[in-house]
């Protein structure tokens, strides 16, 4: 399944009903829909804060076997490696605690595979989320 | 969508998704919060890092008075996000 959605926060509600569509029309573990509906939303709102100018972003969500594929495409961005981003302090105290960061180390947590493509100022940030093994396709 | 709701002093009821497009209705209510308040989170189905952010920084300027916010009833998926973030040692989670 694939959708085009405006580079604005107020299109999120859209995103997450996206995600819940996908993962009944995948018959995929409804406790998958909160990992996915994370780090789409922690990656999706860091297109639309660090790149205001650029267009729409479209979203991709298939099933292949017992993994859930995500991709995240945006045709007009700044290049933002978030493989190299630098990892929040999670031990630190509450005075040294910054909310920046913290979205990324998540989707990272969360999800099994993280990728990363920069070309020609498209980025492609491509996730992949493993199912319980119960919960493969028959 | 988010409801926030203070049905009695010292505590506070979240309920539905609290994600980056509802921060700027969160941070206004929980800037009028001034004390300790138990957060109750049983109806609150989602939570992202703009989320765990407005929380963060109202412990922060409690903590400066000696207050806090201590947060129960979390689902399991929410609070392995508190657990991912490290914010186990922020906040009290019951």
């Amino acid at each position: 399944m694939e959708r085009r959605f405006d580079r604005a926060l107020s299109s999120l509600e859209q995103v997450f009903a996206f995600v819940e569509t996908f993962i009944t029309t995948a018959q995929a573990d409804p406790g998958a829909a909160f990992p996915l509906n994370l780090a789409i939303e922690e990656l999706f709102v860091n297109m639309v804060n660090y790149n205001a100018g650029g267009g729409d972003i479209d979203i991709t969500l298939e099933r292949e076997r017992n993994k859930l594929l995500v991709t995240l495409h945006d045709s007009d961005s700044e290049q933002y490696d978030i493989l190299r981003h630098n990892a929040p302090d999670v031990h630190a105290t509450l005075e040294d605690r910054e909310p920046g960061g913290l979205g990324i180390h998540l989707v990272k947590s969360l999800m099994d595979e993280v990728y990363y493509e920069y070309r020609d100022r498209q980025t492609t940030i491509r996730l992949v989320k493993m199912l319980p093994p119960n919960d493969a396709e028959s | 969508m988010l409801n926030l709701e203070q049905p009695e002093a010292g505590r506070i009821h979240l309920a539905g998704r609290f994600d980056a497009a509802q921060v700027q209705k969160a941070e206004a209510f929980f800037h009028s919060i001034q004390s300790s308040c138990v957060v109750d989170f049983e109806g609150l189905d989602y939570i992202s890092s703009a989320g765990l952010g407005v929380l963060l920084g109202t412990q922060k300027r409690l903590m400066q008075t000696g207050e806090a916010l201590k947060l129960v009833n979390l689902n399991p998926h929410v609070k392995n996000v508190f657990l991912y973030a490290g914010f186990d040692r922020v906040f009290v989670i019951e």
